[in-house]
């Protein structure tokens, strides 16, 4: 399961997800991804307040598209405003090609549709770590 | 001016012929006195069969109505409603028309004027469009149920492999939970399929040549087939090209083949047809739609089998409806509809009880205009099958190069930005033999992402085009030295000595690193 060449381990994912059991679910599969550095937050709010703090500890933003409070995409706008790099990785339980064009056109990285499993998701973070080594700051 | 039309003749005749209905006037025996010719339309003769017609030549119905005592049945008469009443045409065809009764006074006698129009067509649409409606609104339902139900299969499925993933694989628990964990992963397809009946799933739409598809899905068929059923492949060299989901259209396939094997238990034949088809004016489908006057790509898939009742065709596009015992059959043809409707496409069926069903699939022909190529010009090389990497965040750009690449013989993939190319790397199965990129995208510049690339694949060959020059000073979109940049729009003669030239660059250079080994 785990890369030999571990690249996502030393990774630092906020999740953000208004479902206890979605929170619990991801933190668990980021644990046996190898992932230490994994913070929660339950909505929007509580993630921006988090970012205010711990900006630098967070190398991925993993956020459900739907929340209460402050949904996904009003995080991604506010994020967007102070860094329009950080990767963004969308939940969403309803990939429709229409609403993943209008995502990506505000800002989101990546998207995973629910239900995936843990190698889906070690799959994407793959991808958006390769993308933080190469890029250029 | 006031015109006194009783005593105009020329006005009441001028109006009795634009009239939009058919009439005609008839006595107290029922034979007609007066009539015009839309009535002969209507019922599919000439004015000759209705030179001394009765009413009951035409219609039974009618006759029952005025047959009652004159003067009674006159009362009654009240020519405020319209009402549907069983005809048989002259050609001996049934029709149901509406008429419309009123009693008349004509030189001191009492006639019946009656007003017949024929509203079927209109009854026929707007059957379909309620037909269209209630699909509309199922998938908006089905799309709606399936984002609910992901959320709860996430975590189902998320806390089973967590387990699995714990446990010992013989203990009984692990193997109890691997059963729910494999009803999980079938909740998922079935989930799926919602999402495709709905029209809402993503899905990747390339323009594609259908023949190349059918003749890859030819083996997965026949190994399908039971023996007493026979495969008869009828597929065409100069099929147009059109823009659909590939993967999906083949499951598609695949869907109506298994409908058909189904549909034939003492075995057949199952005939895969393709074609061009020019549709010339707006015509009915038999279900649901009508479909607009254009170019299309068919393909029917036709069996020998049992065929489906008239009576439940209206029902076939319903998700889970079926007509198989096994509880298992999914979504059935909604799928299909589904599918059809992402891709703008159209789907006919007809069918025949004992004799069989062909299910016909109309894509719209691509507009975007394929090359055509002169095999003597020297001027432009072609590829060999080659697999190339398009990369735009453009849709427009994206598509005509992919356009221009393919209808120079080379396979094409794309990808929608600098992520996107990197998925499509890790997911793309065979060798991708060049990447083209384009430079300045939101993110994920087309620098960075090669260099993300290389650093997997250092041998990748790989190609960038822009619109604007290389920003000095920008290192984000600093292309790697010696990197090839062509400047948009391509031309297509430039794209395609260019990616010839890269290709054979990459090959010669290979020959020189296999030499260079057995010199060493």
């Amino acid at each position: 399961m785990i890369d030999e060449a571990n690249e996502i381990a030393d990774l630092g994912i906020l999740i953000v997800e208004d479902s206890r059991e979605m929170r619990k679910i991801l933190q668990g599969m980021l644990t046996e991804l190898g992932i230490n550095q994994v913070f929660l937050a339950k909505d929007g709010v509580e993630a921006l307040l988090f970012l205010g703090d711990c900006y630098d500890m967070i190398d991925i933003v993993v956020a459900d598209w739907n929340m209460p409070n402050m949904d996904g995409s009003e995080l991604l706008r506010q994020i967007r405003g102070a860094d329009p790099d950080i990767p963004f990785m969308m939940i969403t339980g309803r990939a429709d090609k229409d609403s993943v064009v209008e995502a990506k056109s505000q800002g989101v990285s990546s998207y995973i549709a629910k239900p995936f499993s843990i190698e889906q998701l070690e799959k994407k973070l793959n991808v958006l770590s390769r993308m933080l080594n190469a890029k250029v700051m | 001016m006031i015109i006194d039309i009783e005593q105009n003749h020329e006005i009441c005749a001028s109006i009795l012929k634009t009239l939009p209905q058919a009439y005609f006037l008839c006595d107290h025996s029922g034979m007609l006195v007066s009539y015009n010719k839309k009535l002969a339309k209507l019922l599919k003769g000439n004015k000759d069969n209705l030179q001394n017609a009765f009413v009951r030549d035409f219609s039974t119905d009618l006759e029952r109505i005025i047959a009652k005592p004159w003067e009674k049945m006159l009362a009654t008469i009240k020519g405020d409603n319209w009402q549907e009443v069983f005809f048989r045409a002259f050609n001996n065809q049934p029709i149901n028309l509406e008429v419309n009764i009123h009693r008349m006074n004509v030189e001191g006698e009492q006639r019946l004027l009656v007003l017949l129009w024929d509203n079927n067509k209109k009854k026929n649409a707007d059957q379909r469009i309620n037909a269209e409606k209630k699909i509309e609104a199922l998938g908006t339902l089905s799309g709606g149920i399936a984002h609910e139900y992901n959320n709860i299969l996430m975590v189902i499925g998320g806390y089973i492999q967590r387990s699995l993933r714990e446990l010992d694989a013989d203990t009984p628990l692990a193997k109890r939970l691997k059963k729910a964990s494999e009803a999980t992963d079938r909740a998922t397809v079935l989930s799926k399929q919602l999402l495709i009946f709905s029209g809402k799933q993503a899905r990747e739409h390339k323009v594609c040549n259908l023949t190349k598809s059918l003749l890859s899905l030819r083996g997965q068929i026949e190994d399908t087939l039971p023996n007493n059923i026979s495969l008869n492949y009828q597929i065409i060299d100069d099929i147009s090209k059109s823009s659909l989901d590939q993967k999906q259209f083949e499951e598609t396939i695949m869907h109506l083949v298994n409908n058909a094997i189904q549909a034939m238990p003492m075995g057949g034949e199952i005939v895969i047809q393709e074609e061009n088809i020019l549709v010339e004016e707006d015509t009915m489908l038999a279900v649901v739609l009508k479909i607009p006057p254009g170019e299309y790509v068919s393909v029917k898939v036709t069996d020998t089998g049992i065929g489906i009742d008239s009576s439940i065709l209206d029902k076939i596009f319903d998700p889970f409806f079926t007509t198989q015992s096994s509880s298992s059959a999914g979504l059935g043809l909604a799928v299909v509809y589904g599918f059809m409707r992402a891709s703008n496409g159209y789907l006919n069926l007809a069918s025949t009880l004992d004799e069989g069903t062909t299910v016909q699939l109309f894509f719209k022909k691509s507009s975007q205009s394929i090359k055509m190529l002169d095999e003597d010009s020297d001027d432009i090389p072609l590829g060999n099958g080659e697999t190339i990497l398009v990369v735009d965040d453009e849709d427009g750009v994206l598509n005509v190069v992919s356009e221009d690449i393919q209808s120079l013989g080379y396979e094409v993939i794309t990808a929608t930005d600098g992520l996107d190319g990197l998925e499509v790397q890790d997911d793309h199965d065979g060798n991708i033999d060049l990447v083209l990129s384009d430079v300045v995208m939101p993110g994920f510049t087309g620098p960075e992402m090669i260099r993300a690339m290389v650093k997997e694949t250092p041998d990748l060959n790989y190609m960038f085009m822009s619109g604007f020059a290389p920003q000095q000073g920008n290192s984000r979109t600093k292309l790697p030295e010696g990197a090839t940049l062509l400047a948009k729009p391509v031309e297509f003669k430039t794209l395609a000595q260019e990616l010839k030239k890269a290709l054979n660059g990459r090959s010669a250079q290979m020959q020189s690193n296999v030499e260079g080994e057995v010199n060493d």
